[in-house]
């Protein structure tokens, strides 16, 4: 076990599916971006890779078609540069709070992202990772301050990439992931000290259950 | 189900075909190579519903990959089978999405590095892979099963669920009961 990393991880399932190929892009933005902070579950991926090659072993062979080495071996010669992969040049601090894959979506910076207010003390900018079946977007929640209680329609996950907040189900730092399934409803309060800023990726949208909820919900296209 | 792996009766492994790609451009290897992983990574693709012409160009997009990035393959951290595995994987997803797959940038200054250097492992991954495919071999039918189709299917755990005629609970539980038996196997080692 790793001494070091975060404490809170994204389910054995999903882990499993982001080495399988099977996670829709959000969620594997989502995953990757954990990656980089947590070294346990670098390692498991890993495991669960080497189950995926040793399953490639196993399989019974399909045979290709006559021409296929030949057409393989014509291209190997063909000159190749490995295009590199294009780095946004982002401010200091997005830099440091955001690691890869994350951050190649954020190309204006944090501050740069499209604020909107989202109840007292919290703002939300909604982020296109690719992937128009998932809600994704960035939430700061000022220090002491809360999201409102909601339940959500199929799956919430949320890292944290900056501060801290608690819930019901305890506490979350920098890139702890929370999963949030139907039946939790929870109301989650930032640490005093530090402003918290978490993604969330949303598989089947969110609903407000608290008093102004009537208000919110509409804000929230599923 | 499970062939025995007849890869140790070789006298050169498939990883030494990679570092000799690597290291000499070899195409002799190349060709070995080829022969052994491009018909597995048709069955795979065509397992996830690529249609055939569709997997064979995959599988050709995946080979020469293999060609192009045998310098960065390191025998310590995968297998040769793992290892082009993950490029066949990243191909299909390439194709399907028209985006990249994400990944962690290795280099990027924000990543936590490992607590002990991954150099350090002294176990080949060729040889957990041995491992594994006994203990998949192992597991009782029900949970060997399901992880075949939690690679090989083009199905979430909830339609896998449907499929099979199980509450998702047991879907879940069984391949969470699989996964820790086969970890189990290769922390043994290490």
């Amino acid at each position: 076990m790793a001494d070091i990393g975060p404490l809170h991880h994204p389910e054995a399932e999903l882990l499993l599916d982001y080495a399988a190929g099977k996670a829709s892009q959000a969620a594997s933005v989502l995953v990757a971006t954990h990656l980089a902070l947590c070294p346990e579950c670098r390692r498991q991926v890993r495991e669960y890779e080497a189950i995926g090659g040793a399953l490639i072993e196993s399989t019974p062979p399909v045979a290709l078609s006559q021409d296929a080495l030949s057409s393989v071996m014509a291209q190997l010669d063909e000159a190749w540069e490995e295009a590199p992969t294009p780095v946004p040049a982002v401010d200091a601090e997005t830099m440091q709070t955001v690691p890869e894959p994350l951050r190649g979506y954020l190309s204006a910076g944090i501050e740069g992202l499209p604020w909107k207010t989202r109840g007292l003390g919290v703002r939300e900018a909604v982020l296109d990772l690719g992937d128009h079946s998932v809600r994704s977007s960035l939430i700061r929640i000022a220090p002491g301050k809360r999201i409102l209680s909601h339940t959500h329609g199929e799956v919430e996950r949320t890292m944290v990439l900056k501060g801290a907040y608690t819930d019901s189900t305890g506490r979350y730092g920098r890139g702890d992931v929370a999963v949030g399934t139907p039946d939790l409803d929870h109301t989650p309060v930032a640490e005093m000290g530090e402003e918290c800023l978490c993604l969330i990726v949303v598989e089947g949208g969110l609903q407000f259950t608290g008093r102004f909820s009537r208000l919110l919900n509409p804000l929230m296209p599923r | 189900m499970t062939s025995a792996p007849d890869i140790d009766a070789d006298p050169v492994s498939y990883e030494t075909l990679i570092e000799a790609v690597a290291t000499q451009r070899s195409k002799a290897a190349f060709g070995e190579l080829f022969e052994h992983f491009a018909p597995r990574l048709k069955s795979y693709l065509m397992r996830l519903g690529t249609e055939s012409s569709a997997a064979e160009e995959v599988v050709q997009e995946a080979m020469v990959m293999v060609w192009r990035k045998a310098e960065s393959f390191d025998r310590r951290q995968a297998s040769a089978s793992t290892w082009i595995f993950t490029i066949a994987r990243n191909k299909r997803i390439d194709r399907l999405r028209r985006e990249r797959r994400p990944e962690l940038d290795p280099n990027d200054p924000a990543l936590v590095p490992d607590a002990e250097p991954q150099a350090d492992r002294s176990v080949e991954a060729r040889q957990s892979r041995v491992r594994i495919l006994t203990a998949i071999k192992n597991l009782p039918e029900e949970q060997s099963e399901l992880i075949r189709m939690a690679y090989f299917d083009d199905k979430s755990h909830a339609e896998i669920a449907v499929e099979k005629d199980l509450p998702l609970g047991t879907v879940k539980s069984r391949i969470r009961l699989a996964l820790g038996r086969m970890r189990r196997e290769v922390e043994d080692l290490g």
